[in-house]
């Protein structure tokens, strides 16, 4: 029983080769989309629902100054018409991003009083060039709002452009108010808390900053068909909103256990395992400040199909396909004298010799090399005195199966052959009698060439 | 009477139309009668391998005569010899004679004669044809066969052609055979006019011929493989059909589909005592199971081959070892596999394809009869992986949000050359040495036919 291989020796201490978007946090870009519309000067447990917003904002921002790469910006909407003029374009940046933001923004909100409607989509489509272009940044949009969207715009649908253009991570929403849990066209927004009361807004967005700033681990479990996480070697791919985010190649850290990884835990991801055949988990999110263990079962064995005693001639020459039993097309393309991992459960190994050698069911079992050995191929070298038509064949079954044709215009062609007895079915080609067919009996050994000469 | 006067032309006709006529009401014979032509030529003294071509023949005749006296009753055979008579500078124009009529069981007769010839003549091929015709008695029951052995040419100024007619109108059934014993290749026009014309070189295809020869000459059956192609209306040469007794499962007969004789059928020859199941080699088969013939008659077995043709071209650069493609049919058993840049004969119908690229082009495609498919693959470009450190990498096509990987290799040492279909990819990298998974490195990268491309970890 072969064990896995790819250990190499002892294993040094991780000494950290930095790459720009893992071990820093990368820049945060905070974005507060505050709702002033009209409603919002409705009391809600005995203050002004915008007094109470403006309070939080307030003193999140405070919590957030000092953490480390962070930026934060201010857009309202609805604060600059009354609603009676019904302006669906009343959007505005407040405080842009900036160094002085923390102060700039409980300044800017002093000053504004809610009055207007609720243009929502314009005011998300807008946020849009609030940040800034660069890549390798998180961009977060935390909106705030009361109410229904009063314009013909359609919320979800631009938050959804956006994520999938890469210009935001999934939004935070908070609902305001006593009806927030039946605001259904925005939890499609993004990542949607309802607080019907002001400590529930409180809370709310504690979890957001949690979110958004604490750092999250998570450790990817390949486990072998024991359950123990002993699988390793294997890139895997952490996709979220339609775009790779990240790839690892998983290793096993000095003592043995999975290698942990910090992710953004707001988004949620499709964590793709490129064993043969991939292992896809859809719709996984972690938990925000946490060390997240996922657990993927990933048992693998090998395939290795060999030529003994030959040389290395034919490494090159033979493919060898696997497939999924059942499927039609090849999983993957393996040479011969190589060794393929897969994970385990039962293969068809078609090997593309002259005739093809096809297994039907092979099976790869955990941590085992299953071996398919092939004899070496025979050289038959025809020669002809008249262009032939014609072809070799075998006998299976008391049936003819053609192997391969004839070339009708060499005097001379070569074949490789599997060893084993054929059948040369031929005429001259301008013969004009098929009666004047003749058939040839010929065995093919085992590595060496045979010569048929025919007149 | 001389044989150049046709004036006996109005007796053949009453003997042809009595002859027809009583072909016509039994088709089933009850006797064969086999009469061999045969050169003693001087030419017959030449040398076939230690061996005068005569003493070859002589052999292979007794041969034939005591197996087939072994397990017929209803043969005869005769002997009608020409220029053994005379020398060949006497230029006998008339030199032949039946030496052996027709009798049961005369094998002792033919050793004696044979062994007795000294064969040193000319050789009035025509003449003798036309005096053979009065070698067979009256018989409107019986089958009777010419097979002319020589292995020269007319040289008596005598016209085989004009004589080859009157044989098959005294009710001489089949066409004569003639075996020619070493003769060119342009000859078979020559003797085209006589008979069926078979060539032999040597004692072991001689011997092959003669079996042929006998066996077609006792089967009063003939067969014919007609392959149809998508049009319904040619026929399809040069292919391969394997025909197997239905009972006893084995094979009978393998024939390469040939165009036949000028204005002919290319016609087989089967025994119609029992049914049989035809494979017709395409690609896939073509099964017909259950074949039976009619006795005496002339079968066409009419077979459909819809054949269409695949052509994958890919632009670029030949390389000796070309890029193979897999095809599969709908259940995805293996078919075929081919060098692409070549035509492939398929059966009309559906297919699943595998072009073993880097990666693979996989493709469903529909092969109509008559018609060619083609498919263009793109030329492919060449991808140069360096690495300064060992480690363990694997290449992905993506689109999007789709990440599929298409190659890896657990082992990289130094650098790796690989030829990949022009598009978008990603190449993971991790070394071996630092244990840890941050270490891993990505580069995007694309690839364009025929440019180079190299990237470094």
């Amino acid at each position: 029983m072969l064990s896995c291989l790819f250990f190499l020796g002892p294993l040094s201490l991780t000494a950290q080769n930095k790459q720009a978007d893992t071990e820093e946090s990368p820049p945060t870009y905070i974005l507060f989309l505050l709702d002033a519309s009209q409603s919002m000067n409705e009391s809600w447990d005995g203050a002004p629902m915008f007094d109470v917003a403006r309070r939080l904002i307030n003193k999140t921002v405070k919590d957030l100054k000092d953490k480390p790469n962070m930026h934060l910006a201010l857009r309202v909407y609805g604060s600059e018409y009354h609603y009676s003029v019904n302006n669906c374009k009343d959007s505005k940046l407040e405080v842009g991003f900036g160094p002085y933001s923390h102060i700039l923004i409980p300044s800017r909100l002093n000053d504004i009083r809610p009055k207007g409607i609720t243009p929502l989509s314009y005011a998300l489509q807008e946020s849009a060039s609030d940040f800034p272009t660069k890549k390798g940044v998180r961009n977060i949009i935390i909106v705030m709002t009361d109410g229904r969207e009063s314009c013909e715009g359609d919320p979800c649908a631009v938050s959804t452009v956006l994520q999938k253009k890469g210009i935001i991570l999934k939004p935070f929403v908070i609902g305001l108010g006593y009806g927030s849990e039946s605001f259904t066209n925005l939890d499609c927004v993004g990542i949607y808390y309802e607080a019907k009361t002001p400590d529930e807004a409180n809370n709310a967005m504690g979890d957001i900053v949690k979110k958004v700033s604490d750092k999250t681990t998570v450790q990817v479990n390949l486990l072998d068909e024991k359950g123990t996480p002993s699988e390793t070697d294997v890139n895997i791919s952490f996709i979220s909103n339609n775009r790779i985010v990240a790839n690892y190649y998983h290793t096993l850290n000095e003592k043995g256990l999975p290698d942990t990884l910090e992710i953004d835990p707001i988004n949620s991801y499709t964590i793709k395992v490129h064993t043969l055949p991939p292992v896809v988990r859809e719709n996984v999110t972690f938990e925000s400040g946490k060390h997240n263990e996922v657990n993927i079962p990933v048992p693998q064995g090998f395939l290795k199909v060999s030529m003994p005693q030959s040389n290395t001639l034919y490494n090159d020459k033979i493919d060898v396909l696997v497939s999924k039993r059942g499927q039609v097309y090849a999983l993957n393309e393996q040479s011969i004298n190589s060794r393929g991992k897969y994970l385990t459960g039962k293969y068809r190994v078609s090997i593309l010799t002259l005739p093809p050698i096809i297994v039907d069911t092979v099976n790869i079992r955990q941590n085992r090399t299953t071996e398919i050995t092939i004899p070496e191929p025979g050289l038959v070298s025809i020669e002809n005195k008249l262009e032939l038509v014609g072809g070799i064949f075998q006998m299976k079954d008391n049936r003819l199966s053609k192997v391969v044709d004839l070339n009708n215009q060499l005097l001379k062609q070569t074949i490789l052959l599997q060893p084993g007895q054929y059948q040369l079915i031929y005429r001259k080609k301008i013969t004009l009698r098929s009666e004047e067919t003749r058939i040839k009996n010929f065995a093919v050994p085992m590595g060496q060439s045979i010569r048929i000469k025919l007149d | 009477m001389k044989w150049r006067d046709y004036k006996f032309l109005p007796l053949l006709a009453i003997l042809l139309l009595g002859g027809l006529r009583a072909m016509s009401q039994s088709p089933i014979y009850q006797k064969t009668r086999i009469l061999f032509v045969l050169d003693a030529s001087g030419s017959m003294e030449g040398q076939w391998n230690k061996q005068t071509k005569f003493e070859v023949a002589k052999e292979i005749l007794i041969e034939v005569l005591d197996s087939v006296y072994a397990k017929n009753k209803d043969v005869e055979f005769g002997l009608r010899l020409f220029g053994h008579q005379s020398a060949r500078d006497e230029k006998n124009c008339e030199d032949t004679r039946l030496e052996i009529p027709f009798g049961k069981n005369n094998l002792e007769e033919f050793e004696r004669v044979l062994s007795e010839v000294t064969p040193q003549g000319q050789t009035p091929i025509a003449y003798s044809l036309f005096q053979a015709i009065n070698d067979f008695p009256e018989d409107p029951g019986s089958k009777n066969v010419v097979i002319l052995i020589t292995d020269g040419l007319e040289s008596c100024e005598g016209n085989p052609c004009a004589v080859a007619p009157l044989l098959s109108q005294n009710h001489i059934a089949l066409r004569p055979f003639v075996i020619g014993l070493g003769l060119e290749l342009e000859n078979e026009d020559y003797f085209d006019c006589i008979g069926k014309f078979l060539n032999a070189n040597d004692k072991p295809s001689l011997e092959n011929v003669m079996n042929v020869v006998i066996s077609q000459a006792m089967n009063n059956t003939t067969a014919e493989i007609r392959l149809v192609d998508a049009s319904g209306q040619a026929r399809l040469y040069d292919i391969p059909v394997s025909i197997y007794n239905q009972r006893s499962k084995k094979l009978e007969k393998v024939l390469i589909t040939a165009r036949g004789y000028k204005g002919e059928s290319d016609t087989i020859y089967l025994s119609p005592v029992s049914d049989y199941d035809i494979i017709v080699h395409t690609t896939p088969e073509i099964i017909k199971k259950g074949v039976s013939l009619e006795p005496g008659r002339h079968n066409i077995i009419a077979i459909d081959a819809p054949i269409g043709y695949l052509q994958i071209n890919r632009q670029g650069f030949r390389k000796i070892n070309d890029v193979q493609c897999v095809v599969k049919n709908e259940k995805g058993e293996l078919l075929s596999v081919f060098n692409i840049n070549n035509f492939q004969p398929l059966l009309q119908g559906r297919y699943y394809i595998e072009i073993l690229t880097l990666p693979r082009v996989e493709k469903q495609i529909n092969i109509k009869g008559g018609e060619t498919y083609r498919l263009e693959i793109p030329a492919a470009g060449r991808l140069t992986v360096n690495s300064s450190r060992t480690g363990i990498y694997s290449i992905y096509k993506v689109s999007g949000g789709k990440i599929d990987m298409i190659y890896e290799n657990r082992d990289l040492r130094g650098k790796e050359t690989l030829q990949l279909q022009p598009g978008e990819y990603l190449a993971v990298f991790r070394q071996y040495k630092y244990k840890s998974s941050k270490l891993t490195k990505s580069k995007k990268f694309s690839i364009r036919s025929g440019s180079a491309t190299s990237i470094w970890f």
